[in-house]
């Protein structure tokens, strides 16, 4: 109680000092000793290791405080919007950006927290370990990444976006905002080899493709779409545009058949619909397979994880 | 700041990690166990930090005042519980056993520092502490402290003219610059 309590009047002043007149007033302090001077210094000296030891209580409340779990990178925060409320003139761009390029979005939101060892180390080190981690891990996101799961649902997503590249093999090489500006190298993302490796190579995607359904009910194909269709699709909060489909009967889509677009296109594949078609499947079904992914592996904390966190506090410090 | 307040936890880690140690050497002062006060405060400071706005001295400001309240009512809550109103008033920590004297220091390691200037009358410690440790203004001591500014550089000049006293006294002064 010393701080309050000792050498105050009644009024909360100190007797002593606030009844004198001010003698330093308007002047700079005499110059100290030099020995008033090293103790001065000795105040201000590095931290000592145990005062620095209780990091982790203050972050436990900080994050309980704060009430989310991890940052969201200015990167992902911006994508949204682009591939929400896109012109559709952007959405194979888009389409294929998040299809393929988009994994370390989908490894970041599948990725778990930042443990309390991580920051620690922030801590611990003078320099920021933020940005050290991210030019650590940086340099090989692609050989940490997961990746959606190219046999799965997620295969009409990738081949959608795989299809759109082809189409426009130019608009995929524009540098994604999230993948360090390596937007040419799409091809090293970790959804592009999982789709490779399910067609059983790259030369063989195409008929792979041509194979793949729409993954119809249960597998978590966009929310805005579990509404229209009434399947029980998992309630993903990412809205995707209704005008999607027009007939909203889950019975046109699992099997693939020529109903399920209501453009009349006669193709059987979205791979072969006519170019109005690709648009709307590609500005939801890579989304929607970014966000199935993610619910699929948040709880699992995937070696992801490694490669991600720095990544998005890379984003964030650059910021500062 | 921004980005601890918004949930960065890097960012957050930096600013504790700039804060704490002068927090707990200046929570010494109190008579209270500074680690159990500095997290109280850490405590209370995460609940408010989204809603901070101010630069960096504001920032010390806040933390600082903050740590003051919380070991105030440590003090509180230990006087009620030891039923000794006098120990409340009791500033200093266990002061070193050994005579300093005798110890011939040569150098003034950082927590012989802060037992050195709780030697210091209360407000005199404080000033030292939050005016040249801290790096809090004048007028925003005056604030924290609820005092008058011209007090707290009365209070400044007085303590810092006592600590060359006590150092003298302890024979630091002979050791000269190079001493460090």
């Amino acid at each position: 109680m010393g701080f309050a309590m000792r050498g105050r009047g009644p009024g909360g002043r100190s007797r002593d000092e606030d009844a004198h007149p001010e003698p330093v007033e308007g002047q700079a302090l005499e110059p100290h000793p030099a020995s008033v001077e090293r103790l001065l210094s000795a105040l201000t000296a590095p931290a000592a290791s145990d005062e620095l030891a209780h990091f982790d209580d203050a972050l436990r409340h900080y994050r309980a405080a704060l009430g989310r779990p991890r940052p969201v990178p200015v990167a992902w925060r911006l994508s949204m919007p682009a591939s929400l409320f896109g012109a559709r003139a952007r959405a194979t761009v888009v389409g294929v950006a998040v299809g393929l390029g988009a994994v370390a979005v989908v490894a970041y939101a599948g990725s778990g927290r930042p443990d309390v060892d991580h920051v620690l180390q922030s801590v611990a080190s003078s320099t920021t370990t933020a940005t050290s981690s991210t030019r650590a891990t940086g340099q090989e996101p692609a050989e940490d990444g997961v990746g959606p799961d190219a046999k799965g649902p997620a295969a009409f997503g990738l081949c959608n976006a795989w299809t759109q590249h082809q189409k426009h093999p130019a608009a995929s090489d524009e540098p994604e905002p999230d993948a360090d500006g390596d937007g040419g190298d799409w091809k090293k993302s970790a959804a592009f080899r999982n789709l490779a490796n399910a067609a059983g190579g790259e030369a063989r995607i195409g008929a792979y493709c041509a194979t793949v359904k729409h993954p119809g009910a249960g597998v978590g194909n966009g929310g805005a779409k579990a509404k229209r269709h009434g399947t029980g699709k998992p309630d993903v909060p990412k809205s995707q545009k209704p005008k999607a489909h027009a007939t909203g009967v889950p019975s046109t889509h699992p099997t693939g058949p020529p109903a399920r677009h209501p453009t009349g296109s006669t193709s059987t594949h979205p791979t072969s619909t006519p170019s109005a078609t690709p648009s709307r499947t590609t500005t939801t079904a890579p989304t929607s397979t970014a966000t199935s992914s993610t619910s699929g592996t948040s709880s699992t904390a995937p070696p992801t994880t490694s490669a991600t966190v720095p990544r998005a506090t890379s984003t964030t410090s650059s910021g500062d | 700041m921004a980005r601890a307040q918004t949930g960065d936890e890097a960012a957050f880690a930096r600013l504790w990690r700039d804060v704490n140690p002068l927090l707990l050497r200046y929570l010494t002062l109190s008579g209270e166990p500074a680690e159990d006060v500095a997290a109280e405060t850490w405590t209370s400071i995460v609940r408010v930090l989204p809603r901070f706005a101010g630069n960096e001295v504001a920032w010390r400001a806040w933390v600082f005042a903050t740590a003051r309240r919380r070991a105030i009512d440590a003090g509180r809550r230990r006087a009620r519980l030891a039923a000794v109103e006098s120990r409340a008033n009791e500033w200093r920590p266990d002061p070193c056993p050994g005579d300093a004297a005798d110890e011939a220091i040569e150098r003034i390691g950082t927590a012989e520092a802060v037992r050195l200037v709780a030697e210091l009358p209360a407000l005199q410690a404080e000033v030292v502490l939050l005016r040249f440790m801290a790096g809090l203004p004048v007028e925003d001591v005056a604030r924290l402290l609820g005092r008058s500014p011209g007090a707290v550089r009365v209070a400044t000049h007085r303590g810092l003219r006592r600590l060359a006293a006590l150092l003298a006294d302890q024979g630091v002064t002979h050791f000269g610059a190079s001493a460090l």
